[in-house]
């Protein structure tokens, strides 16, 4: 902020501020386009009764659930890439064989599925982790890592009703990631809430993890989902998407509206994207937190809490003997609020100027 | 749907420091439970005398004075005064910002229609010619009031004026969903950027809003220190979304106020695109005043 004479004249003050406003960072061309391919939508109601402020601060339970491994790997795709023309001798030929000119490696689809005694093990860890979650801390919200919710080949009608029950019972929302949903395709989130749908309210990442296999049909519309719960606007997105430009310049361009991006994730690269996940706090600002599977080597951090362009490793305030590991984080509401207002008038933020533009800022012409 | 912010900007030398805005702080509190009677009283008062008709003046009673930091700024906030009207009630808020910085403090008035259906608007120069007459007398009482309440506790001090500062938003309700991003911006910007001085509704608006007797095209030719800014400001959509929004603010001076008046298209779910961006652009003027 520039310095101010004492003896001011109101012209003096408006020319003053005028500089100011007017001495640009310049912004990535980027920027100005990102709510044409990505946006952010709130999955509650305004006049949703959970959406006011309880006390003055706000409890995240962060739950790291044991690694699951994949046992088995199926193919689903309305196409066949390996076939051309009419030779394709699957679903009676009709409709099912690749267009000529297309990449077959664009039409393959491949999802994973998970054998009953997994799912069946993944529930009783998913349980055990929900009840311990609730009785030990009480939380406001519990945010649970991708593959958190049990599945099949999609997620568990028992599961499902379970979250539910436990958000509707206790009052607090409960987000966990899952996996690729062999109706949709799509890699898909949840998020459970009081009052709120019983079978939930999905989300989907929208990239694809290339690097690591992942085969994907990503949502025509990509959305950031949002819920605004117990005084803190909640947006949600899954792993990878985090390292996505226009998934997180969506979020930033209406930064005004979110306070928290949870961030269930799956991955042994948490530290790399932590450090996206710094960044974006920044700019927001606010807080992120990246919520990992429980390494059980240690090597990849159970969670990670990026809060207004500072990082740190929350210390598990739980462990319980199946692997699963449970972080909190206090927000303080006055405090948060106070941060973020002491961030946003200060005009000496070139690095996020640059990368989203400033939305704390007005624009001279 | 308009809203008024009017702020008397007070240097204090030497700066105050915690303990004495936690002091006049206390002492707003002790003293509210008789005092909140005047201080209805006094509003509805001010209010007639300013044209505006008011049935009665109702204290919100769910909430108390209330210290607080708005960034690094010790405020304290009152409740919530309602005029109610036959017509729209109108929401009345002051509070004052102590400030143990190199600036100003600003004692505040906020003022704003209740409810959902707004302002006709050809009744919007008028609405704001009532507006900030209220803002304007409602600020100098309370001000002489924090003065004869808390006093004493700032007597270490001299208190200077240093001007006014006033922040008048208009969000013109556009009732139709079917718009785009696009269409709001070309209707507030130009391809430059700037404001948009081909849109004669922009135009007019702006000017009433303003109460301009120059050329709302050619005001920063004749005022050289006014200028044009916009503000992004996310709103919520009906259908859930989030959107940004721009305000286009001309910047001037009039005599010892700074006066920024801002216009903006307003598709939100609950039309609170004035009431927000007109807080975010109090709060960046006023940490530079």
């Amino acid at each position: 902020m520039t310095e101010r004479s004492t003896e001011e004249t109101p012209q003096q003050k408006l020319a003053r501020i005028r500089a100011e406003f007017a001495a640009h960072t310049p912004v990535n061309p980027f920027s100005e386009m990102v709510e044409t391919i990505c946006g952010v939508t709130f999955v509650n109601e305004t006049t949703d009764i959970h959406r006011k402020r309880r006390s003055d601060k706000v409890k995240i339970a962060f739950v790291s659930m044991p690694p699951v491994a994949l046992d088995d790997v199926v193919e689903h795709s309305s196409l066949h890439p390996g076939c051309r023309g009419a030779t394709c001798p699957a679903e009676n030929g009709a409709g099912t064989t690749a267009p000529e000119g297309v990449d077959p490696r664009a039409l393959k689809r491949v999802l994973a599925s998970f054998k009953p005694a997994t799912a069946e093990r993944m529930f009783n860890e998913f349980r055990e982790a929900l009840e311990a979650a609730v009785e030990r801390f009480h939380p406001d919200v519990i945010c649970f890592n991708e593959l958190g919710l049990p599945a099949e080949d999609f997620p568990l009608s028992r599961a499902i009703d379970l979250a539910w029950d436990m958000s509707d019972k206790h009052n607090m929302l409960v987000i966990a990631g899952s996996a690729h949903d062999s109706r949709t395709l799509y890699n898909t989130g949840y998020v459970f809430r009081p009052g709120g749908p019983r079978p939930g309210q999905g989300f989907h990442k929208s990239i694809s993890a290339r690097a690591v296999g992942e085969l994907i049909s990503a949502p025509a519309s990509r959305r950031v989902a949002a819920v605004y719960f117990a005084g803190l606007r909640i947006a949600m997105m899954i792993c990878i998407d985090v390292a996505d430009y226009a998934s997180i310049a969506s979020v930033v361009k209406v930064g005004d509206g979110v306070d928290v991006l949870l961030v269930p994730c799956y991955t042994p690269k948490i530290e790399d994207m932590n450090s996206i996940a710094k960044v974006t706090s920044n700019a927001l600002p606010g807080i992120v937190a990246l919520v990992n599977a429980n390494d059980p080597d240690g090597v990849a951090k159970p969670c990670l809490v990026a809060s207004f362009g500072s990082s740190k490793a929350l210390t598990p305030a739980l462990k319980l003997p199946s692997g699963v590991s449970i972080s909190i984080l206090d927000i303080d509401l006055a405090e948060f609020q106070q941060t973020r207002l002491s961030m946003t008038n200060d005009s000496n933020r070139s690095d996020v100027a640059f990368l989203f533009g400033r939305r704390d800022m007005p624009s001279v012409s | 749907m308009p809203v008024v912010r009017y702020a008397t900007l007070l240097r204090h030398d030497p700066q105050l420091v915690t303990a004495e805005t936690v002091g006049v702080a206390e002492a707003m509190s002790a003293i509210w439970p008789e005092w909140k009677d005047r201080y209805a009283a006094a509003i509805a008062a001010l209010a007639e005398r300013v044209g505006i008709s008011a049935s009665g003046v109702a204290i919100n009673s769910h909430e108390e004075v209330r210290y607080r930091l708005d960034g690094k700024t010790p405020m304290i906030d009152l409740p919530e005064a309602v005029i109610q009207r036959n017509s729209q009630n109108i929401s009345l808020r002051n509070c004052a910002a102590l400030c143990v910085h190199d600036f100003s403090s600003k004692v505040w008035t906020r003022i704003n229609g209740l409810g959902p259906e707004g302002h006709e608007v050809e009744s919007l120069g008028r609405v704001l010619h009532d507006y900030r007459a209220l803002a304007k007398s409602c600020g100098d009482w309370f001000q002489s009031e924090v003065e004869n309440i808390a006093g004493d506790l700032l007597a270490p001090t001299r208190t200077v004026n240093d001007g006014v500062l006033e922040i008048t938003t208009v969000g013109l309700r556009v009732k139709k969903t079917d718009h785009q991003a696009e269409d709001f911006e070309s209707w507030l910007f130009d391809s430059a950027g700037g404001p948009n001085f081909a849109n004669e509704e922009f135009c007019d608006f702006m000017s009433e809003a303003a109460a301009l007797t120059d050329d709302v095209r050619t005001i920063t030719k004749k005022q050289p220190t006014a200028f044009w800014m916009s503000m992004p400001m996310a709103v919520r959509m009906v259908n859930g979304d989030l959107a940004s929004r721009s305000t286009m603010y001309l910047v001037r001076t009039i005599d010892d106020m700074i006066q920024a008046v801002g216009i903006g298209l307003d598709d939100s779910e609950a039309g609170d695109l004035a009431s927000e961006v007109a807080l975010k652009v109090s709060r960046v003027l006023a940490n530079r005043l």
